[in-house]
């Protein structure tokens, strides 16, 4: 068990330390930058915060480094579904689904639960991760005075390392606790699993399915106005009765999209007519 | 800058030689480049980004050797307060990367500037990027790769890599278009219609996805049925009912139930929770099914 923990921790997280902290810290170090490094840095990078937003990537990799891959698709997704509208807005932190990812699926698979039952998990772990992330951010409050002393003593390389060094804590806040989540925690689970009672379970495998409505009203929450609700009813209409799929749908979107901005008046002002025509 | 002209004599020529306009090397701004990228490492809750800005400026300062007390002065002027949006925030970093280029050429150029543009631009970015990335482009790229990877459909997961080329394209190209255009760029965008029309249309697109997929992805039916007796095929059925008023009646009624409650500025989790609660309670009454 602790050689699976330890191989989803690294492929959930871990790897980064190696690829892109470590020229990180070599650069800041020997004070040279490098073209060729900094697209690594950019491009890995870019790998790992695609992980941070899309849910199903670190359910999947860790439905992978235990064989299976198709609960880690429906973990996941059922995961990404119910969290699509909540987000970090201005400075606010919410619940972080990435550890729950990470632990829903790994009881599913090792414990043969259903993945209802493991996504109800996600609750209690992702609150848990937001009260780590609360504790981190306040450490880092001590990193940053530390930090303004070292800015007046003109000390760039223990900026630099500060700044680095500190940013391999997100990793850590949700590895390590994968980590020690699998190694301790599946057969606690397992044994908790067993002691619910079937109305309890199939009540939450229904649940998986209605879940997603909370993502999608945080969504709506953010983006709907009165404006953009007719477009929600055309996208539901068209999906209730000419049964259309998220592709369809996006396609749809994406030429009502392109009809609209050209009709209305606010984006097409006399400004841009005279710019076009010169 | 000055009109020194060659042939002055050696006295011109040394005056030249300190005057040479200093410039941020192609390798710094690469630096200051996966810097940008690292801007959250100190997120913490009093100057949330202040120490990732400062970061920064090490390689800028270094390539454009401001040092002594203009090195401290400028490494303090950039760990004050900053938080926006990492995206256009790249570009806020580009800006500041010419600005202290311009600040290093010319001595009379005021530092106050710098801090009051930062302050000034970090606001409006972050309403605009987080409206614009977090709440539209990201549930597009996520709500169809989740709906792909719900159905057991690998795509979904390769999908979801289209993040890492948006964080990797809006991160580089802002950086580089705020360093070269400068503070004229502000301006250039508050006027595009381009970019309004992008924002209006991507909106647009996630009205759609979102409401498509209620109607494909939320699963309520209710098997209930009224007035039933010993005869077969008798007895009202409840979801029949609803499906002949319009398909899909319970999956809007599950949103909007969800949607007033946080309306009533109702936490997620407690959301969450009364979800689950009432689902698995109505399960196991058998309501729904």
């Amino acid at each position: 068990m602790w050689s699976k923990a330890f191989e989803i921790a690294v492929l959930t997280g871990g790897w980064t330390l190696v690829v892109f902290n470590l020229p990180m810290v070599i650069m800041a170090l020997t004070k040279k930058d490098s073209k060729f490094w900094t697209w690594v840095i950019m491009i890995c990078r870019g790998l790992n915060d695609a992980a941070s937003y899309a849910y199903i990537i670190p359910a999947v990799l860790t439905g992978w480094a235990l064989g299976d891959v198709r609960t880690g698709l429906y973990v996941g997704g059922t995961i990404q579904l119910m969290f699509i509208g909540v987000f970090i807005v201005g400075a606010s932190i919410p619940p972080n689904p990435y550890l729950a990812a990470i632990l829903s699926t790994a009881i599913a698979i090792l414990t043969k639960a259903s993945p209802g039952a493991a996504i109800a998990l996600v609750v209690p772990v992702s609150v848990a991760t937001q009260l780590l992330t609360d504790a981190f951010m306040t450490l880092n409050v001590f990193l940053v005075h530390w930090g303004d002393r070292m800015a007046a003593e003109g000390n760039t390389l223990g900026i630099d390392l500060l700044n680095i060094i500190d940013s391999t804590g997100w990793m850590f806040l949700n590895v390590i606790p994968a980590f020690f989540g699998i190694g301790l925690g599946v057969d606690a689970a397992a044994k908790l699993l067993t002691l619910m009672p079937q109305w309890l379970d199939s009540g939450l495998e229904y649940t998986s399915g209605v879940l997603p409505a909370l993502g999608f009203g945080m969504l709506l929450l953010m983006i709907g106005s009165a404006e953009f609700w007719p477009f929600f009813f055309i996208g539901f209409l068209a999906a209730e009765f000419m049964k259309i799929n998220a592709v369809s749908g996006a396609v749809l979107g994406l030429m009502i999209a392109l009809v609209y901005i050209r009709l209305k008046p606010d984006l097409n002002k006399p400004t841009t007519v005279k710019e076009a025509s010169r | 800058m000055s009109a020194t002209k060659p042939n002055d004599g050696k006295e011109g020529e040394v005056a030249m030689e300190t005057e040479e306009t200093r410039k941020i090397s192609e390798e710094a701004l690469y630096g200051a480049l996966w810097r940008v990228n690292n801007f959250a490492g100190n997120y913490n809750y009093e100057r949330l980004m202040g120490l990732g800005m400062c970061e920064v400026m090490v390689p800028i300062f270094r390539s454009l050797k401001v040092t002594g007390d203009k090195l401290r002065e400028g490494l303090t002027r950039h760990m004050v307060f900053y938080n926006t949006n990492p995206y256009p925030g790249a570009m806020i970093m580009g800006i500041m990367a010419a600005m202290e280029e311009a600040k290093a050429n010319d001595e009379s150029f005021p530092a106050e500037t710098i801090n009051d543009f930062k302050v000034a631009m970090m606001g409006p970015f972050a309403g605009m990027g987080d409206s614009f990335f977090w709440a539209t482009l990201h549930p597009i790229i996520l709500v169809m790769a989740a709906s792909w990877a719900v159905n057991y459909n690998i795509l979904g997961f390769f999908f979801s890599y289209l993040i890492a080329v948006e964080a990797i394209v809006f991160t580089v190209i802002p950086f580089f278009w705020g360093y070269k255009f400068g503070v004229n760029i502000v301006e250039k965008i508050r006027n595009s219609q381009i970019f309004a029309q992008m924002v209006t249309g991507s909106k647009v697109v996630a009205m759609t996805v979102v409401g498509v997929m209620i109607a494909t992805l939320i699963h309520v039916s209710t098997p209930v049925v009224l007035f039933q007796t010993s005869a077969q095929g008798s007895g009202v059925n409840i979801q029949s009912v609803l499906d002949g008023m319009m398909p899909g009646l319970l999956n809007l009624g599950v949103l909007f139930l969800v949607y007033w409650l946080l309306r009533k500025k109702l936490s997620t989790v407690v959301v969450m929770i009364i979800l689950m609660a009432l689902t698995v309670a109505l399960k196991a009454l058998g309501w729904v099914g």
